[in-house]
């Protein structure tokens, strides 16, 4: 089992447990991550724009968390929280090994003589307080703390901040501007529209892709569902603080297209359970089935047979109605049909 | 087969780090998506005291659809039927990508100590469970005795 995958249960046995709930709550809860480009829904619920946006296409249009009902139309940015998600992932690591280190060797000899019994209860706060400092001085020199520029927001360690300044923010590649104006991305990227396969043509959809760059190749129902990904990985780029290039979403959509719908092609192959041969478990629970199968033809003919006494009586009820308005109204023979319904 | 999803792992290595009280979740070495569990029936139901195997299998599109999960341990209930597969709201209709393996497992466990004959899945045992309640609940009790301990 891969053990090294970031998790909020990093911070279990470390003497900071409780950062494992800010940890929590800093993750989407589909993809379990840090939040992406975090939306906000009409119900106060937020998860990377990404994740929401595929749910809301393609699988149900209810809010994952509360159910309750949501469009893609009423989700907007949460931008707190993606400074929040920025600001925390960039020190996690730091944080952790600290803390981590500090479990190891809970008692420090500069701060506490090495009696003191009662460090671990955390009771002692201003010992703790002090250990903590300490580390901090030790293991983080301000060099390695990532700090973001002013000018042109761009995360970079302490030590090159000064030279990043110097240079007019020009060393950090491609997200740094420059702040006399020539940043590169000079135009807002907008947000596309999503087809509606009932009224859009399929020429239409052909040339909106054409337009894109991208593959023409595939069936209606291919097409359409191309262009649909598209949508979301672009709108969710367009979210993401600092976008990427076009080359790399449509990078994200051809894998998509050899992941995703490749799967689905081979899907027979890809569902049979482990250790699960669909013979075997019918011979293991034939009891079983053929118990089930004997239910459903008993209530089959229970239903059946109901229908059938249920049917007489409407006859009979039918032929004494048609009677007694024979007797009673002699003009009235109407429809047989509405005396029938008056009497079931 | 394609790469395990990040999300697949983090649940697992979850499950592992900080198992649920009363319930274990295990994945096979050879299909990471095939879970081995065991739930123990909740206390003072007539589960108590057993040991309950499920299997549990998380389909190519999990988290946007839900787990498979059944049970292998035969268990008399209303919600469950003789081939162990579940009636439970989260694991059909009300299923959320928010929800996951553990949430699910704490689910099960809990019909275990809310039978809901209303809603039945095994139409023998629920009749039974309306219409003499006490019962129904010994033969629970017995069946847990004779195929849930470990």
């Amino acid at each position: 089992m891969n053990s090294d995958i970031p998790d909020p249960s990093d911070w279990i046995d470390s003497k900071l447990s409780g950062l494992k709930d800010v940890d929590e709550t800093l993750r989407c809860h589909i993809c379990k991550e840090f939040f992406t480009a975090p939306m906000i829904t009409g119900c106060g619920h937020t998860f990377c724009s990404l994740c929401i946006q595929r749910y809301l296409t393609n699988t149900s249009q209810r809010c994952p968390t509360c159910m309750q009902e949501q469009q893609i139309s009423q989700l907007r940015k949460n931008v707190t929280v993606e400074t929040l998600v920025e600001h925390f992932s960039a020190q996690r690591a730091t944080i952790l090994r600290v803390v981590k280190e500090a479990a190891k060797q809970p008692i420090p000899e500069v701060v506490e003589p090495p009696s003191s019994p009662d460090l671990d209860d955390g009771r002692r706060r201003s010992g703790r307080k002090r250990t903590r400092t300490n580390y901090t001085e030790t293991l983080v020199s301000s060099d390695d703390i990532q700090v973001e520029c002013p000018v042109c927001q761009a995360m970079l360690p302490g030590a090159a901040i000064n030279r990043h300044l110097d240079n007019n923010c020009n060393d950090t590649g491609a997200n740094g501007g420059n702040w006399l104006g020539t940043k590169k991305k000079t135009k807002p990227l907008r947000k596309i529209q999503r087809v509606n396969q009932a009224s859009e043509s399929v020429a239409n959809v052909r040339r909106k892709l054409q337009d894109e760059g991208l593959s023409t190749s595939g069936s209606k129902q291919t097409l359409f569902r191309r262009y649909d990904e598209w949508v979301t990985l672009w709108n969710a780029n367009v979210d993401n603080k600092t976008p990427r290039s076009k080359s790399d979403i449509k990078d994200d959509l051809r894998r998509w297209e050899t992941t995703v719908v490749a799967n689905e092609n081979a899907q027979p192959v890809k569902m049979t359970i482990k250790n699960i041969d669909d013979r075997q478990w019918v011979q293991k629970h034939k009891e079983d089935y053929d118990y089930l199968i004997e239910q459903a033809r008993k209530s089959i003919l229970k239903k059946k047979q109901e229908k059938e006494k249920e049917q007489q009586q409407q006859q009979e009820g039918h032929q004494k109605a048609v009677d007694r308005r024979e007797d009673n109204e002699p003009d009235m023979k109407r429809s047989e049909t509405e005396g029938y319904q008056v009497v079931s | 087969m394609n790469a395990l999803p990040k999300r697949i792992s983090k649940e697992t290595e979850r499950l592992v780090k900080e198992p649920v009280p009363g319930i274990s979740a295990a994945p096979h070495d050879d299909n990471l998506r095939y879970f081995d569990v065991t739930i123990d029936g909740p206390t003072s139901s007539p589960y108590e005291g057993g040991t309950f195997k499920l299997e549990l299998f998380l389909p190519e599109d999990y988290p946007m659809v839900p787990p498979k999960v059944r049970f292998l341990t035969k268990i008399y209930h209303p919600n469950i039927d003789r081939l162990g597969r579940i009636c439970l709201d989260v694991l059909k209709s009300n299923w959320s990508p928010a929800l996951q393996i553990r949430t699910i497992l704490l689910s099960i466990q809990a019909l275990l100590g809310a039978p809901n004959p209303d809603d039945p899945l095994a139409n023998d045992v629920a009749q039974k469970w309306k219409e003499d309640e006490k019962t129904a609940i010994q033969t629970a009790r017995d069946w847990t005795k004779e195929y849930a301990k470990a």
